[in-house]
């Protein structure tokens, strides 16, 4: 374990005092790129068709605003309990399988919400097998849970969200616990009340950036909702764009959202308190854990086994059963034959925008930090903000924020095409992956650019210094010390970025040129028209890949070095 | 229970529309649910007895007997009386946009699409694979279609019409809450 | 032959109203180990990072090897000035090995690579550890490897930022030692900075204490010791009794009897006498002992004299003072004399 003691870099004791601006240009024109196609929406905020509104109003929007509300708050809560709550039980406690469950509970994350969706959908439904079931043992008219409903959102959701809560409160607690702790038995509390008193509160920035981000995803799901039927804004506006065709309410719908968003930021920004940043170098002392005996022990290890379960083993077994199912029967060949295809079709999309992303993230991750080397570091960090607030967008709303943005600046590159002897009619940008690859960009870069941040904070300025006195000039410095302990962060923000592009529907799904088809569209349409066997294949290569970047985290959280940005 | 349903005229009007919710509560001889978002789905649903009655696109119900015959859910085609105006119908249709690159063969695509050989029951037409009505008029049935029977289809307004009925159904839909869960 | 190995003439740093560094001047002789001696925010950091030209001086000069490198229009870059440096936390490349780390400086070298880095792992005591990593060393370890990696160029002159400050307590007089031998032995010009005067005395050839961005005093450790130029110097280097007197020429009289100043001066003085110029004996005056602290090999005894004079005194540790006994104190030589 090293020694060495992390000195916080003094910025104003670095490079020489002259600020590299012109280091800002390109990530600023970035962002700009970034964030316009966002503020486009915002204009749209002020200008409002009323008319539109007005109808909106009188039908839909009341209870698209009220289930949007309904489900953040249960998704919010739920997480809250879940991972809070298991977080803390495999921190404090020893019991069964503890090691384990510390690790495994992290996989749920590797399932799409719409995958969850409609595998609950597909068993939990009046027609599904369990309340057939039930129904058998109990009489037709024995009450059930209605899977489609508020509720049935919201528990799908917490069960695919709760991960991330467990995975910032569980570094929150280690960090923190073992000494708070000990300072609190000395005082004479029990180990309950210090947890609620002291630990949770500490804990605190962590835990609400994780419920946080997890009723963002689930403002943001589109999946799920549809297939249960549950109207949100999310869900409202692909409706409206791809039923009713109607591009300009769902762009005013879409600037609601974007704005429900913005508040949700400003909210997490308030009830996070100060911190900002947050790492954890090295552990100090692990807590002690309280050995669980007899009935104790079985509740802790049986709570672990049932969310579990529910969480990714039964539907993960439902899948392959309904796969299995699936190549023994006749029909088999037809999907076989587009497989490749589709399969194509995701991993170049998601390859490209992998590409792409961290090239961009580089740049303004680079620009950001040459320039937050002096004293000013306000503007070099907001250009970063910027940049990076594509991800807490719905994807509905960047969709329609990119297409927005796009469309003139497409009819006008097009015609001038055209002028210059193209023949092609079809447009240039709006009509091709460039759209999608830029709508990848603007949702995901926060992914990128994060990763590759937190390793670039890896160089310390005394590093760079002590570079220079050995007599290295500017590119060795870059080559020789930036590059190889960047490079583990542009890999991890790659892996990241190619995996949610190939989770992503929403923005797929409306933005997509004719023709592209990708796994996560497919499972999607097959699921909508109730071909679960069908839709399992698809759904377990996404589940596969899923699983990439929720074992590196498993391993990261072993070596105890969870560096978290949050 | 049929008759009353039968009796119903669906025009894009709100006042039925909302007398034909209420009436379906109060008399509570037909459960009715809006929330089942694929048609299979209603189907099973019905099987299952969540609901009596299921309005659906006929091919959903094609594919399911394709694959087991005894499948015990049959059709009723709505507004079939003397002076009824038909079952309402929906065509799948192609074009050519206007970017297309192969306009030439573009439409002898369409015109084999709109033959008898892309329409008569065979391993890679319409009917058998999609259990869509043909519709080139000398086309043969196919057997699972032809089970269903006949039934009068509702000519009353022109397909190139139904655009402009589009939205004012949505609307109507979205009203009654028709595609979403309570 | 050079001159001097650094001439620092009249450095000046300002950062907005703050002057960090005010008026700077020294020289130092090649092969000479400085320290820079003084409080936090007293400007010796920043007058380090000015030589190494990692901060560029709003006024003044500096002359590394008899070159001019700052000031007047002249600006040598760091990378071209072949200063080595030895940061706070030593900044490893934690993606390099150790040998690869010590090479780094090596690119323009002539001369057998892999022979440098094994004889400077020789001279820091480190042989064998060429391929560890970083975070496999010990704190020590880290230091040592930064010395290597930073003497492995030949520098012109070497800087330390507050080289011990990472280190046990219980390790630093042992490293100290150690380190003073590696400098010798490369015989490398060194400046070190550092707040603890125990180090600074111990191992500089010279000391200059700086406050407030001045240097207050630049001598030998023991010039600074037993010749403070100020009371604040004298207080910061150790520990010092002030004792009111009445100077006449080269006696004062205090409550302490007579005593013969080192240089004349005349009227109200303060006379500084170090807790280790008493010694106790019954001729002495009269003092009531308040505490002892004993170390060992010597002692520290608090006394108070009768007309409340707070004395602090040093000596060996043959006798037992218990508080409350009565002892007598003298004086043995020669004083300076200080303003009152």
């Amino acid at each position: 374990m090293s020694s060495i003691s992390f000195t916080r870099p003094h910025f104003s004791m670095s490079f020489p005092t002259v600020p590299r601006w012109k280091s800002l240009i390109l990530p600023l024109l970035i962002a700009l790129l970034i964030v316009l196609p966002l503020g486009g929406l915002v204009i749209r905020i002020f200008n409002p068709t009323v008319e539109l509104w007005e109808k909106l109003w009188a039908t839909t929007l009341p209870t698209m605003l009220m289930n949007t509300f309904v489900l953040m708050a249960g998704v919010g809560a739920g997480t809250f309990v879940l991972g809070v709550g298991f977080a803390w039980l495999v921190t404090a406690y020893q019991f069964t399988g503890r090691a384990w469950f510390e690790r495994l509970l992290l996989l749920p994350m590797a399932l799409p919400a719409y995958v969850m969706g409609f595998v609950f959908m597909a068993t939990f439904d009046y027609a599904g097998p369990v309340y057939t079931q039930w129904r058998a043992w109990f009489g037709k008219d024995a009450w059930f849970p209605e899977i489609r409903s508020a509720f049935g959102a919201i528990l799908v959701l917490t069960l695919v969200l709760y991960p991330y809560v467990y995975l910032l409160a569980r570094a929150a607690f280690r960090e923190q616990a073992a000494s708070t702790v000990e300072v609190a038995r000395m005082m004479g509390y029990s180990r309950t009340r210090a947890f609620f008193r002291l630990i949770l509160p500490l804990a605190r920035p962590s835990i609400v950036a994780g419920v946080v981000l997890a009723m963002m995803e689930a403002m943001t799901d589109y999946g799920t909702v549809r297939f249960f039927g549950y109207s949100t804004l999310s869900e409202g506006i692909v409706r409206v764009w791809e039923f009713r065709y109607d591009r300009q309410t769902a762009t005013e719908l879409a600037a609601l959202l974007f704005f429900v968003a913005l508040v949700m930021i400003g909210l997490e920004r308030l009830f996070r308190g100060r911190a900002r940043y947050y790492q954890q170098g090295g552990r100090g002392r692990i807590l002690p854990r309280v050995k669980l005996h007899g009935r104790g022990n079985f509740l802790a290890s049986g709570a672990c086994w049932i969310l579990l379960s529910m969480a990714f083993f039964m539907p993960v077994a439902q899948l392959v059963a309904w796969g299995i199912g699936e190549f023994n029967t006749p029909t088999v060949g037809a999907w076989k034959a587009v497989y490749g295809t589709y399969v194509g079709t995701s991993l170049s999309l998601a390859g490209i925008a992998a590409v792409v992303v961290i090239l961009l993230a580089l740049v303004v991750a680079h620009g950001v930090r040459k320039t937050s080397s002096t004293t000013k570091r306000r503007i070099p960090r907001f250009i970063a903000r910027l940049a990076t607030l594509g991800y807490a967008m719905p994807g509905a709303v960047v969709a329609a924020g990119v297409l927005l943005f796009l469309s003139p600046i497409d009819h006008a590159v097009t015609d001038f095409a055209e002028t210059l002897g193209r023949t092609d009619r079809s447009l240039l940008l709006t009509g091709t992956i460039a759209i999608l690859i830029y709508a990848y960009v603007v949702r995901f870069m926060a992914v990128g650019f994060n990763s590759i941040d937190s390793s670039l904070e890896k160089v310390t300025p005394n590093m760079e210094q002590a570079a220079r006195t050995l007599g290295a000039r500017t590119q060795r410095v870059l080559l020789r010390v930036h590059l190889p302990l960047v490079s583990t962060g542009m890999l991890a923000g790659a892996i990241l970025v190619f995996v949610d592009v190939m989770k992503e529907l929403p923005v797929t799904l409306l933005l997509r040129p004719f023709g592209t088809d990708t796994l996560a569209l497919w499972t999607y349409y097959l699921a909508a028209e109730s071909f679960w066997k069908a839709a399992a294949i698809p759904a377990l290569t996404i589940l596969v890949v899923g699983l990439v970047p929720v074992f590196l985290l498993m391993r990261l959280g072993d070596r105890g070095n969870d560096a978290i940005r949050t | 229970m049929m008759d009353k349903a039968r009796q119903h005229d669906f025009r894009a009007d709100d006042f039925h529309a909302r007398f034909f919710q209420m009436s379906c509560r109060e008399i509570s001889l037909l459960r009715v649910r809006f929330d089942i978002d694929s048609d299979t789905r209603i189907i099973e649903s019905v099987l299952a007895g969540q609901c009596d009655l299921g309005v659906v696109n006929h091919y959903y119900l094609a594919r399911l007997i394709s694959g087991d015959p005894e499948y015990p859910i049959r059709f009723f085609f709505p507004n079939q009386g003397e002076e009824e105006r038909g079952a309402f119908f929906n065509l799948s249709g192609a074009g050519i946009t206007s970017a297309a690159l192969n306009y030439d063969n573009s439409v002898l695509f369409l015109e084999f699409l709109s033959s008898l050989e892309a329409q008569n029951p065979s391993d890679i037409s319409f009917p058998t694979t999609n259990f869509e009505f043909p519709v080139h008029l000398e086309a043969e049935a196919e057997s699972i279609l032809e089970s269903f029977g006949e039934f009068e289809l509702d000519l009353t307004y022109p397909v190139s019409e139904y655009k402009d009925y589009q939205l004012p159904a949505l609307d109507l839909l979205e009203r009654v809450g028709y595609g979403m869960s309570e | 032959m050079m001159q001097s190995a650094l001439r620092v003439k009249g450095l000046v740093k300002r950062y907005g109203t703050l002057t960090a560094v005010d008026d700077v001047t020294f020289d130092l002789a090649s092969g000479d180990i400085l320290a820079l001696l003084g409080a936090s925010g007293c400007g010796k950091t920043t007058t380090l990072r000015l030589i190494a030209g990692l901060e560029t001086p709003d006024d003044g000069d500096i002359w590394l090897a008899d070159r001019h490198v700052s000031g007047k229009g002249d600006w040598v870059q760091p990378e071209d000035r072949r200063v080595g440096m030895v940061f706070q936390d030593y900044a490893l490349f934690p993606h390099l090995s150790v040998s690869a780390n010590i090479a780094f400086g090596l690119k323009h070298y002539r001369g057998e690579k892999t022979a440098r880095v094994t004889e400077m792992l020789r001279v820091v005591g480190l042989d064998g550890l060429q391929k560890r990593m970083p975070h496999q060393l010990s704190g020590g370890q880290q230091q040592r490897v930064a010395l290597a990696r930073a003497l492995a160029p030949q520098p012109n002159i070497l800087l330390l930022d507050e080289p011990f400050s990472n280190l046990d307590a219980a390790l630093r007089a042992q490293v100290r030692g150690e380190i003073r031998a590696i400098l010798r032995e490369a015989k490398v010009t060194s400046i070190f900075v550092t707040h603890d005067q125990e180090e600074a005395l111990s191992l500089a050839d010279k000391v200059a204490v700086m406050r407030d961005g001045h240097v207050s005093q630049f001598g030998t450790p023991h010039q600074i010791y037993t010749q403070p130029v100020s009371r604040e110097v004298a207080q910061f280097v150790g520990e010092a009794n002030f004792i009111p007197a009445q100077a006449d020429g080269m006696t004062a009289k205090c409550v302490l009897g007579d005593v013969t100043l080192v240089e004349s001066a005349h009227g109200a003085v303060a006379i500084l006498v170090r807790p280790e110029a008493f010694y106790i004996s019954s001729d002495g005056v009269s003092a009531r002992v308040l505490w002892s602290e004993f170390y060992g090999h010597d002692q520290r005894v608090g006394v108070i004299l009768t007309d409340g004079t707070r004395l602090i005194i040093r000596t060996d540790s043959y006798e037992v003072y218990t508080p409350d006994s009565q002892i007598g104190v003298a004086i043995n030589r020669a004083v300076y004399a200080y303003p009152a």
